[in-house]
């Protein structure tokens, strides 16, 4: 059997995640001390060598959004912001929560890093509200991380300096995109922006940001520390390193696991100690609402952001619902658009009126199979690829991810 | 404390709204912002009166109505619904006698829903204010609430 390979989670479960001293027994902030040695812009590059993508969704690779952050200085030249994007909220994912529960320094290791390329001297974690454990453990990490001189005054060097807050959401999913976490900071309600700008441009308060997923912050230690080659032997050519997936429904043991990049879903089934009950696997759901329904014929395709999406899946944030032949596709998707309806936040017409009526189309389908489920789907899938080309942000574009996987493996099944 | 108390705890930039106005709920016995509390957090950060309230009704955990010492937020996002939490809302609103969104008389519980929670491995789950109950079941919310109950008299 394929074993784990932690990069992220290398401490969970070993340190106590309440001690710095554990921290830096286990070899924690030895990546920033290099850092601290090379010129920033070295940084950068060694993050984009090591190749790492965004793993909050997207993929976008790290070391790019750092170059764009970092060059936006020159056209503006006001402050920079560094923000840790801790909104977990898409349904299926919990691998931020477990970073944060069980080893939050390499987090703040990784923003400092981050900082130090950037030049940022502020930086906020934005963390959803409901994540109480989180919050009471980041809020010791940061403390402590003062009282050692990690964070505070000078504490990158001479003139170096770099302050730490949290901040923690209310309650809406799309406060975890990006833009719209930006407004949610800035105290107003959370509706998302147009881009272009983007925030490497004109971020938090209009200054140049540099926004990232938690689980990303956590592989930029070890990358600094261990140098790109060595993380890029990890992982596919083009989605390098681990990735904590976490997986639910009917599999045995559900939890989460972090291995390489290009494990197969049926071998991370495997290490959840595969179906419950033995029964046979029917369907899987990656990336959470806004994410793919898959069938058996993914069962063996290399999970990478690349190789995913030459089958119509995506990776996603690395949620993977399994479902046995018991389970209703029809049920889970009358789910996810009853959640777009309740989280579209009204700004744009295409997604305020069309999660609803997708939702209105679903209710359509009929249990007789008699030929019109069929065309219901038709009709839902156009619907949905004209909200997604339309809206303004993500979520919008979101419903047509899972109503065209359904289109695309599970047609004949509703 | 009283409530300008709490507002002054944190600085008066805008930016810190969801701060200040989690802190002024989670220290109001009736688990809401009231109006007058509106008022006086928007005098505090220069604002209007509908821009904070604005903000108060576009997020979920945040109301302006009185609820419950209790709020009940139970998941109902897909694995969770797999799994039981509409069992888990009946055996709720049974016990309760109340609909989802209402509170009890005794202005105990208040019953709402939440999107995910990030507990799926331990689905259905959900949180009572602070604290987290997973893989809920009938009798698991009995006990809860009898609990609950007992605690507060």
């Amino acid at each position: 059997m394929i074993q784990e390979t932690k990069i992220a989670l290398r401490n969970a479960g070993k340190i106590d995640p309440l001690s710095i001293d554990e921290y830096l027994k286990s070899g924690g902030f030895q990546g920033l001390k290099k850092a601290l040695d090379i010129e920033p812009v070295k940084i950068i590059e060694q993050i984009s060598d090591a190749g790492l993508r965004g793993r909050g969704g997207a993929g976008f690779p790290a070391g790019m959004k750092g170059r764009f952050t970092d060059e936006a200085i020159c056209h503006y030249c006001g402050p920079k912001y560094l923000i840790c994007n801790a909104d977990e909220g898409e349904p299926g994912t919990f691998k931020d929560r477990i970073i944060m529960e069980q080893d939050p320094f390499p987090l703040i290791e990784g923003m400092l890093i981050s900082a130090l390329s950037i030049g940022a001297g502020k930086g906020y974690i934005y963390i959803r509200g409901e994540y109480t454990e989180s919050i009471q453990k980041l809020k010791n990490a940061i403390d402590q991380c003062y009282k050692k001189g990690f964070l505070g005054k000078d504490c990158l060097g001479e003139n170096l300096s770099f302050e730490l807050e949290l901040r923690y959401g209310a309650g809406s999913y799309l406060c975890g995109e990006e833009l719209t976490l930006l407004e949610s900071l800035e105290g107003k309600r959370g509706y998302p922006r147009i881009k272009p700008p983007f925030p490497a441009q004109k971020g938090l308060f209009g200054c140049p940001t540099l926004i990232n997923n938690v689980e990303t912050f956590a592989h930029i230690p070890y990358i600094m520390q261990h140098g790109s080659e060595h993380y890029k032997t990890f992982g596919t050519e083009k989605s390098p390193g681990t990735k904590i997936f976490t997986v639910s429904g009917d599999v045995k043991n559900p939890g989460y696991v972090e291995t390489e990049m290009g494990v197969t879903l049926e071998q991370i089934i495997e290490l959840r100690g595969g179906m419950k009950n033995d029964k046979p696997f029917y369907a899987a759901l990656l990336g959470g609402a806004a994410g793919t329904f898959v069938n058996k014929e993914v069962l063996r395709t290399p999970m990478g952001f690349d190789t995913l999406k030459e089958k119509g899946a995506i990776l996603g944030s690395g949620a993977i619902i399994v479902m046995n032949r018991e389970r209703s596709i029809y049920d889970i998707m009358e789910s996810i658009l009853e959640f777009f309806k309740h989280e579209s936040c009204g700004k744009c017409v295409p997604c305020r009126v069309g999660t609803n009526q997708l939702l209105i189309m679903l209710h359509q389908m009929n249990e007789k199979k008699n030929g019109n489920n069929e065309k219901v789907l038709e009709k839902l899938k156009q619907e949905a690829e004209y909200v997604a080309e339309n809206s303004l942000c993500p979520l919008g574009a979101s419903p047509i991810l899972p109503i065209g996987s359904i289109y695309k493996y599970f047609r004949e099944d509703l | 404390m009283t409530t300008q108390q709490i507002i002054e705890k944190h600085p008066p930039t805008k930016d810190n709204i969801l701060e200040i106005l989690h802190d002024i709920q989670t220290n109001n016995p009736d688990n809401n912002i009231p109006e007058e509390d509106i008022r006086q957090v928007a005098k505090y950060l220069n604002t209007t009166y509908a821009a904070i309230y604005g903000v108060i009704t576009y997020y979920s955990m945040f109301s302006t109505k009185p609820r419950g010492k209790y709020i009940i937020r139970l998941c109902k996002s897909p694995v969770c619904r797999m799994v039981g939490s509409f069992d888990v809302l009946k055996s709720l609103t049974n016990k309760l006698n109340i609909e989802i969104g209402e509170t009890t008389a005794d202005q105990l519980f208040t019953v709402e829903f939440s999107e995910c929670l990030g507990q799926c491995d331990k689905a259905p789950v959900l949180m009572i204010n602070d604290e987290l109950y997973t893989e809920m079941d009938d009798k698991k919310v009995d006990n809860m609430i009898n609990s609950l109950k007992k605690n507060s008299k």
